[in-house]
């Protein structure tokens, strides 16, 4: 189990440039082991900075970046057993795949980890089963399978390496709404069974409202809001009037409200929408 | 209105793997259509059937009467009918936006001061005034899509089929490619087929066709298409949130209509209730 914890954390692409540009800056807080965050923001907020950094692809320009209490840039010789322990899932990582069977692209990872050929063979057998690939799939040639099969596999790549913590960027991107669910409850299982730290970067307010416990909101390179998905929710207006995708329930319900009916705002699921407009009603005919 | 494309009993195969079987469909002059289908079901394969990249295995296409397996046809199909793709990096080939968007009149071999007046008006019309200079891989997702648009849209096409546009984008960018699909419809009558994943953007348009296995599943407004939740999940859709919110508060016993697919449809029509229980 690990905790990442970030103090004062900032990243300048081309530092000492003309054109240097801050991506992100100053960014305190920790991931805690065993929480499924979701990270929202703007295109060029910082999101997929901010993750780079999380397993050491990229350093940080300022502060740091802690994996279990230890800077993972203190001793370069420990680095890559540090980032071992932070799995990624860059987006569209099916364009990654490139080896001549499915089985053997899961298995490409823990070779190089030098594990023996049955260890492999167990995680292969079990990354597979979490990211419910058929066995009958996994000796033909991954350019053969459907764009879902295809997410699912290279996902499952990185999960055979074990990670404690599992971040994704946008793991959904491109795929039709079965394919997307299919994948978020892929990974919502594989969180409940492991118990691992799972790290989602999405575009989709709705998704993260619907899997994830914490919700991180990037802005501007810095954290706009950090905290568990009912308390994030509490600050919708704020959330809408700096440009964010809100789900669309809570922006009809922020809307109905405006304009003079007395309904919970704090709330993006279908079902809980239907359950404060429906109160309101029958609040109204009592009286 | 008259029939732009025309499908007539169309099959198509990838070798022994069948794609698409006996679709029979007609899309207006003018119309916005939308087509859905879970990846796989065959949606990519009709967009490239309309503009003769594919050529239907049985039954026919046409394009303003045009048999697309006529090859003397071809030039002229394609100038009717464009496209545009998932993927902008894939379709941008120069290195400056006005000269990408001029590619392919150049090709056309069209007068070079025709090229200037189509060049500036398709920058206009995806609102990249402020980038004509620009080098496109500086741009974003959703500015590169629109230069592809543009590029587009200087041949002067009477239809764009549009291949999940707005797949990579974020939800700006994604919000303003709709926004200029959108006005190209309606301001300058441009017949629209856009196969996209999102419910919302479907619900924007006149009418929806859904494919599943290969054959048209469902064929309506958005309206008519969107009130049938279950069936939508059966094919392996759903149902936009502000539909699923309306369905469920009439569950609730709350006297809406059915078929709400806008959001601030449900807002006007709640609202009308308050007023009448005030």
């Amino acid at each position: 189990m690990s905790t990442i914890k970030l103090e004062n954390a900032g990243f300048v692409y081309q530092k000492g440039m003309p054109d240097e540009k801050v991506a992100v800056s100053g960014v305190s807080l920790t991931f805690e082991e065993g929480d499924f965050i979701g990270i929202i923001g703007h295109t060029g907020s910082g999101k997929s900075t901010l993750i780079q950094m999380l397993n050491g692809l990229l350093r940080p320009t300022s502060g740091h970046v802690y994996i279990d209490g230890d800077d993972i840039w203190d001793d370069r010789s420990k680095l890559r057993e540090k980032r071992f322990k932070v799995g990624l899932v860059l987006q569209y990582p099916e364009y990654q795949l490139f080896e001549e069977t499915v089985r053997k692209d899961i298995a490409f990872g823990p070779k190089n980890l030098g594990l023996s050929e049955e260890e492999i063979n167990s995680r292969v057998a079990e990354a597979a089963d979490f990211l419910k690939i058929p066995e009958k799939l996994l000796d033909r040639s991954p350019f053969d399978l459907s764009g879902g099969e295809k997410r699912r596999a290279a996902i499952a790549g990185v999960l055979a390496m074990r990670p404690e913590v599992l971040v994704l960027d946008e793991p959904t991107a491109g795929l039709d709404p079965r394919g997307r669910r299919e994948i978020l409850d892929v990974i919502s299982n594989y969180h409940k069974a492991e118990k691992k730290t799972i790290i989602l970067v999405s575009h989709s307010m709705d998704d993260v409202a619907r899997y994830a416990s914490k919700v991180l909101v990037m802005n501007a390179g810095g954290v706009f809001y950090y905290d568990t998905v009912d308390e994030v929710f509490k600050h919708a207006l704020e959330l809408r009037e700096t440009g964010l995708n809100i789900p669309t329930v809570t922006d009809i319900l922020l809307t109905l409200k405006e304009r003079g009916m007395d309904v919970d705002t704090d709330i993006y699921t279908p079902a809980r929408a239907a359950q404060t407009v429906t109160q309101y009603f029958k609040e109204v005919e009592a009286r | 209105m008259s029939n732009l494309i025309r499908f007539d009993n169309v099959s198509f195969s990838y070798g022994s793997n069948r794609v698409l079987e006996g679709i029979d469909l007609e899309i207006r002059e003018g119309e916005f259509l939308a087509v859905l289908g879970y990846n796989g079901s065959g949606k990519s394969t009709m967009a490239k059937l309309i503009n003769g990249i594919l050529l239907p295995t049985e039954g026919k296409v046409y394009v303003d009467g045009m048999d697309t397996s006529d090859e003397t046809k071809l030039a002229d199909i394609r100038k009717t009918a464009g496209m545009v793709f998932q993927n902008p990096d894939n379709q941008i080939v120069a290195t400056i936006v006005e000269e990408d968007v001029a590619f392919a009149p150049e090709n056309l071999g069209i007068d070079p001061a025709e090229i200037r007046i189509r060049v500036d008006d398709a920058i206009k019309a995806v609102g990249l005034e402020k980038h004509v200079k620009d080098a496109p891989h500086k741009l974003s997702g959703g500015q590169k899509q629109r230069v592809a648009i543009a590029g587009v849209l200087a041949m002067q096409p009477r239809c764009i089929i549009l291949d999940e546009p707005t797949a990579m984008l974020d939800p700006k960018g994604r919000s303003l490619v709709m926004g200029v699909i959108e006005r190209l419809n309606r301001e300058k009558g441009i017949t629209i087929v856009l196969i996209t994943h999102f419910m919302e953007e479907a619900a924007r348009a006149d009418r929806i066709v859904i494919l599943s296995e290969g054959k048209v599943a469902e064929n309506g407004s958005p309206k008519e298409v969107f009130s049938k939740k279950e069936r939508m999940i059966s094919l392996g859709l759903e149902v936009p949130p502000v539909t699923d919110l309306t369905l469920r508060l009439i569950d609730n016993g709350i006297d809406l209509r059915k078929d709400i697919i806008k959001p601030e449809e449900l807002v006007d029509a709640l609202l009308e209730i308050k007023e009448t229980t005030d």
